[in-house]
Formats: C-alpha cells, sequence, structure tokens
C-alpha cells in the first residue's frame, strides 16, 4: 500500500486534564475521502483542528502523532507547519460568515493565498482567483471578485472558501460540516464540487458531518466517532449494508428519512455525555439497548471484517444475529 | 364549515430597502390552516418562511391582505383583544439557548404565560407547571437554570412554556434543526404525541424535507415570497408538480450509498428578492422554463386540492416521474 497522506496514530487532545480525543488512529490514501460522523461535543472537529496544528491553549496534543505524507507533524514548529498549511494542507469551516474578513473583498482574500503560497505575483493572483471563483460555480466571477462578504449569499460565501482552501491545489483538504448551514440544493452543488475535486486531482478528503445522507453521497470510508473515541470505521458500503456498533445502528435508526410514515420515530434515550463526565468503561453503555456488564471496560477497537473495526463487545455477536 | 386556526388571505409584505426601493418578502400569500391540523412550510433560505411563520403567529403586520385568527380579523397591536389573540397562538424558536432565559428556572418561565393571561392561584399554577413539564418530560427538572440542561431538555422547556396556554395554533419554526441527530427524533416524537392529545394545529416551519413529511398533513412549497405548491403531505411528496419542488425533493441526500446516482441537480441560487426575475421567479433556474415563463407569473391552480402556480406542470409531470 502507498504511503497515506495523512496518518493520526492514538491520538490524545485534552484540555487539561479532560481528554476529550482518545486513541484516535486513522489513516486517508490520496484521492479518498474519508467521513468523520458524530453528533456535537464527540471530538470530529477537535481531531481535524489538531491534525492540523490549530489547538490553542488549554487544548493540546497529549499522546500519538500525526503524520502528513510521512512527516510528524506533532510538535513541529509553528513555521515549518505554515509551509505545509495553505499550500499542501487546507482547512474549510462551518460557517463562511465567520471565516472570511468581513473588510476585504472576497476575491482578494483568495488571491491572499496565491500570494503567500503559491508564489504569484499580484496581477498573475487576481487573474488565478478569478478562474478559481468561476471553478466553484460562481457566476460573474470577475464582478463577484469585487464584493464584500456580506454582499454575497452563504451558498456563495462557503464557495468563496472552498476557492481559497483549494488555491494551491492542496494534496490533503479537510472539511468541517461545510454544508451544514446550507439549503439541500445548494449542498447537493458542494457535494458535486468537492467529490469532483477529490476525484479529478487525487485530493484526500477528511470530510466531517453529522448527516449520514451525505456520507452516503460523499464518503469512500467512514469513521464513526462518540464521546471522543472512535466507535467503528468502514467502507461505506460495508458501513450501511452492517453496521457492527450499537451507536452505528441507532444513528441508522433514527434517520427521519428511513421511518416514513411511522407512529413513533426510534430516538436514542438520553444524551450524549459531557467530556468531563463520561461514564467509565464504554461511553455509550448507558444508551445502549445492547448494555452488559462487561461494558464496564472500554472495548477495544478490533476487526470485523476487510478494512473495518468496531469497538464494542457485542460486535461479533451483533453481526450474527443480523 | 369549521373555523380555521388561522386563515390568511391575499397576504404581502414589504419592506423599505432605500430610496423608494421595496423588497417583497411575501406576495399573495393564501393560506389556511384547519384546527388541528399540520401544515409543513418548506422552501430554501430566503423564501419567506420564517416572515410566513411571524404573519401567521400575529407578530408581524402584513402590508396588504388579511389573517384571521380562529375567525377574528387580527386585533390592533396592543390592545386587550390583541393581547386575548395572543394566547391562542405561541412560536417555538430553532435555538432554545436563545429563547430561555438564562437566569430564571424553568419551571418560572413555563409558568410566566400564565401569569400573564391567566389569573390563577398560585397553587393551581404550581400544578399546571408541573403537569406540563412532566409532558415533555422534564419532571422534577423544574428548579433547574437553562445551562444545566441538554440542548433537547431546553427545547422541551420552551416547547412547554409555548403549549401551558393550550393554543389554538403553534408556530413551529425551525424547531429541530439546532439539535443533534439522536435528540431530533425525541423532540419530534414529542411534538408529534402533544398534537395528538392536545388536538393543536401546528404551523411547521423546516428546510428538512424528511422531518416536515414525517410531520404534515398538509405542506405548502414556498419560493421567493410566493406559494409555489400546495397539497397533502404524500401528495406533494410522490407526485410533486412543480420543478421546484421536484428539484428540491431531488436534492435530498438519501442513505443508500449503493444508489448514488447522478442527480438533476438544480444550478444557480435563489435570485435577490430585491431584484426578482420577471415572470415566474423560478425560470431562470428552470429546465422547463419557456418564453411565456419569462413574461408573466403563473396563476396559482387547484386541481383536487392539489395546488400549483407553474404554466408547464402537465409538462413536467407527464415526462416522468421524480428523480
Amino acid at each position: 500500500m502507498t504511503q497515506p497522506v495523512l496518518q493520526l496514530s492514538d491520538l490524545t487532545v485534552s484540555a487539561g486534564v479532560v481528554a476529550l480525543v482518545q486513541d484516535v488512529s486513522l489513516q486517508v490514501q490520496a484521492g479518498e475521502t474519508l467521513c468523520l460522523v458524530g453528533e456535537s461535543g464527540c471530538g470530529k472537529s477537535l481531531t481535524c483542528l489538531a491534525a492540523m496544528g490549530l489547538l490553542e491553549p488549554p487544548l493540546a496534543v497529549q499522546a500519538g502523532s500525526v503524520r502528513m505524507f510521512g512527516q510528524e507533524v506533532v510538535g513541529l514548529r509553528e513555521s515549518a507547519l505554515n509551509q505545509l498549511r495553505g499550500r499542501d494542507v487546507a482547512m474549510i469551516f462551518q460557517n463562511p460568515g465567520m471565516s472570511l474578513n468581513p473588510v476585504h473583498r472576497v476575491g482578494d482574500q483568495v488571491a491572499e493565498a496565491l500570494v503567500a503560497h503559491g508564489g504569484l505575483g499580484a496581477g498573475a493572483a487576481k487573474r488565478r482567483a478569478i478562474e478559481l471563483l468561476a471553478e466553484v460555480g460562481i457566476p460573474d466571477p470577475a464582478r463577484r471578485y469585487r464584493s464584500y462578504p456580506h454582499e454575497i449569499s452563504g451558498g456563495m460565501g462557503q464557495r468563496v472558501m472552498i476557492a481559497m482552501a483549494v488555491a494551491c491545489r492542496p494534496r490533503l483538504l479537510f472539511a468541517d460540516e461545510p454544508t451544514t448551514a446550507l439549503d439541500v440544493t445548494i449542498q447537493a452543488q458542494i457535494l458535486r464540487l468537492l467529490g469532483g475535486l477529490a476525484r479529478e486531482s487525487g485530493m484526500a478528503l477528511v470530510f466531517v458531518t453529522h448527516d449520514l445522507g451525505v456520507v452516503a453521497e460523499i464518503a469512500d470510508r467512514v469513521a464513526v466517532m462518540y464521546a471522543g473515541r472512535i466507535v467503528e470505521t468502514a467502507p461505506v458500503d460495508t458501513l450501511f449494508r452492517r453496521p457492527q456498533h450499537p451507536y452505528t445502528r441507532a444513528l441508522m435508526a433514527c434517520r427521519v428519512g428511513a421511518n416514513r410514515r411511522v407512529g413513533l420515530l426510534p430516538a436514542i434515550e438520553g444524551t450524549v455525555p459531557l467530556a468531563g463526565q463520561r461514564p467509565p468503561g464504554c461511553a455509550f453503555a448507558p444508551r445502549c439497548p445492547q448494555a452488559a456488564p462487561v461494558c464496564a471496560t472500554v472495548p477495544p477497537l478490533l476487526p470485523t471484517g476487510a478494512e473495518a473495526a468496531a469497538a464494542c463487545h457485542f460486535a461479533e455477536t451483533a453481526s450474527r444475529a443480523a | 364549515m369549521t373555523v380555521s386556526a388561522v386563515r390568511i388571505e391575499g397576504v404581502s409584505v414589504r419592506y423599505p430597502a432605500g430610496r423608494r426601493r421595496w423588497v417583497n418578502a411575501l406576495t399573495g400569500i393564501d393560506l389556511q390552516i384547519a384546527p388541528a391540523e399540520i401544515l409543513g412550510l418548506v422552501g430554501e433560505s430566503g423564501s419567506g418562511k420564517s416572515t410566513l411563520g411571524r404573519v401567521a403567529a400575529g407578530n408581524e403586520t402584513p402590508s396588504e391582505g388579511t389573517v384571521k385568527m380562529g375567525g377574528a380579523a387580527l386585533a390592533r397591536v396592543g390592545t386587550s383583544a390583541w393581547r386575548r389573540q395572543r394566547r391562542t397562538v405561541q412560536v417555538v424558536h430553532q435555538d432554545p439557548e436563545n429563547a430561555l432565559d438564562p437566569r430564571i428556572a424553568i419551571a418560572d418561565q413555563v409558568a410566566e404565560p400564565l401569569l400573564i393571561h391567566a389569573k390563577l392561584p398560585r397553587a393551581e399554577r404550581r400544578q399546571h407547571v408541573a403537569a406540563m413539564l412532566e409532558a415533555v418530560g422534564l419532571a422534577g427538572l423544574g428548579q433547574r437554570l437553562p445551562h444545566q440542561l441538554s440542548g433537547g431538555q431546553m427545547q422541551r422547556a420552551v416547547i412547554a412554556r409555548a403549549l401551558v396556554l393550550e393554543p389554538r395554533l403553534v408556530v413551529c419554526d425551525e424547531p429541530v434543526s439546532a439539535l443533534d441527530v439522536s435528540v431530533q427524533a425525541q423532540v419530534v416524537n414529542l411534538l408529534k404525541a402533544l398534537h395528538d392529545r392536545l388536538g393543536l394545529a401546528y404551523l411547521f416551519i423546516s428546510h428538512d424535507l424528511d422531518v416536515v413529511r414525517h410531520m404534515s398533513d398538509r405542506i405548502a412549497v414556498m419560493y421567493l415570497g410566493r406559494i409555489v405548491e400546495s397539497g397533502p403531505a404524500d401528495t406533494v411528496f410522490d407526485r410533486p408538480l412543480h420543478p421546484y419542488t421536484r428539484a428540491l425533493i431531488a436534492a435530498i441526500p438519501v442513505a443508500v450509498p449503493w444508489e448514488r446516482r447522478e442527480r438533476l441537480g438544480l444550478s444557480g441560487e435563489p435570485p435577490s428578492p430585491l431584484d426578482p426575475p420577471a415572470g415566474c421567479a423560478f425560470h431562470p433556474r428552470c429546465p422547463f422554463a419557456t418564453a411565456e415563463c419569462r413574461q408573466d407569473a403563473p396563476p396559482f391552480e387547484i386541481i383536487d386540492g392539489h395546488g400549483v402556480a407553474c404554466f408547464h406542470w402537465q409538462r413536467v409531470t407527464g415526462g416522468s416521474e421524480c428523480p
């Protein structure tokens, strides 16, 4: 197998003594789209920020390693990180309204990335920025170049973010809920755009979402997170055909779209435990219909099939029963 | 004939946009909600869903047209008749954290509508509040402050506060959009159970079409301030007539990875209401548009209770089933 573009090994992120992300291991190959799925507070965004080296104190990588293109980046100096970020690695955030600078024209913000990381002069950067705006589907890009963030819609702002992120043709792109704030019609356009970039340029994509419908649309592989840990990982078809972890199954069951015309939706009782109050053992046990005394110990992430693994004491049993 | 919970006729809402320019947020809306009916309202952001919600709740005075609640015209703001009308309609907003006062215990916030609208002895009021908290699954948590509750529990508190006066109509504006997937189902179930038990009418606004379909008896689809299609929920979803409705439904991601399809994607974005296109507002994005659509706004036709504003709905549905 070729060297993965991104490889996390036993990554633990903590704020002081509280571990927020625990023992996360995953890898992404060139041209592959990995979806990180989970509910708010499960650590999916933190995992991306840690990989990008964007944690602010008190958040810090406590243990584990992050390798990009074979190079260890945990503990790398800021100046060395800046060599990677923006050029080889980029990130798209959820809310374009908060990530674009309100006092600069959107086109100049795209061009800035090209000057800073792509080594272009001002004129060439501007021409290239207009091309990029056109590539991400912004109509009349030369005019839009001169718009300020407040003059454009949320969907268009997200496209500007994508244009900035892909300006230097990164080999690895983190997208943190890039379509959550958008309408379904615009979401479909953005998914097509990102999927096309991954396929055509061999870019590795880490896509964070809580929407299983979006996962089914875009993922090659999926990692499901709960309370700071990966509880299941599998190729997308395997995950949807034979989910092994009770949490994955429950997430799929309570999708409203999966339950046409039934009176009561199957809900997961209880709520996600807060980071400081996670139960010892399996964090899902208090909400799990299958919980047993053995769940008082943390289940290891063990293989359940080809390239698939689940962290549940009953994963094997579950597949036989199904 | 029974009296509608709310009846909106010919309503338009205009806002000034500087120098003798106007934005039409709503144009010629006709809508009624029967008692105990759930009407789902869908459309992209900026289509006027929330404005229509505010009109139905009596929080927005239309520039044109009439709004009747329980058969009576909306009273002038601030009068005592207006105050009496207020108790028959309540609103549940998207973000419960902003809808609750962070410094007041949940039970006191649920009691507040009773203090304003119902002169009840203290003991009886407490009883009412306790029963309401129990109905939404917050029994025993009344003394907590909002920050001591989870997002789902806060939304339950907001729902308890909205329903404690037993309103006829509840306007739910994206009530589950801010909640986690596993909690969404709990709150959807709660809203549905309370509807069945109390016989309330809901105006259910959401951009999540799956949730709307699950909740609603009838659905209205909005585009740029107009209703472009309406009808029974299953009919609209299974046999959509308007090209926009078809595109919206086709854009819902389907959680079946081995059935990924090339979609008839809708290109472009909704036009700005400051500068709406002539004729049918959807024509710049519509694959079926003709010269007629660029000139005239299509009338709203109703065929067997299924309404649509499109010149070409027969051609739209004649070709193929919804992709």
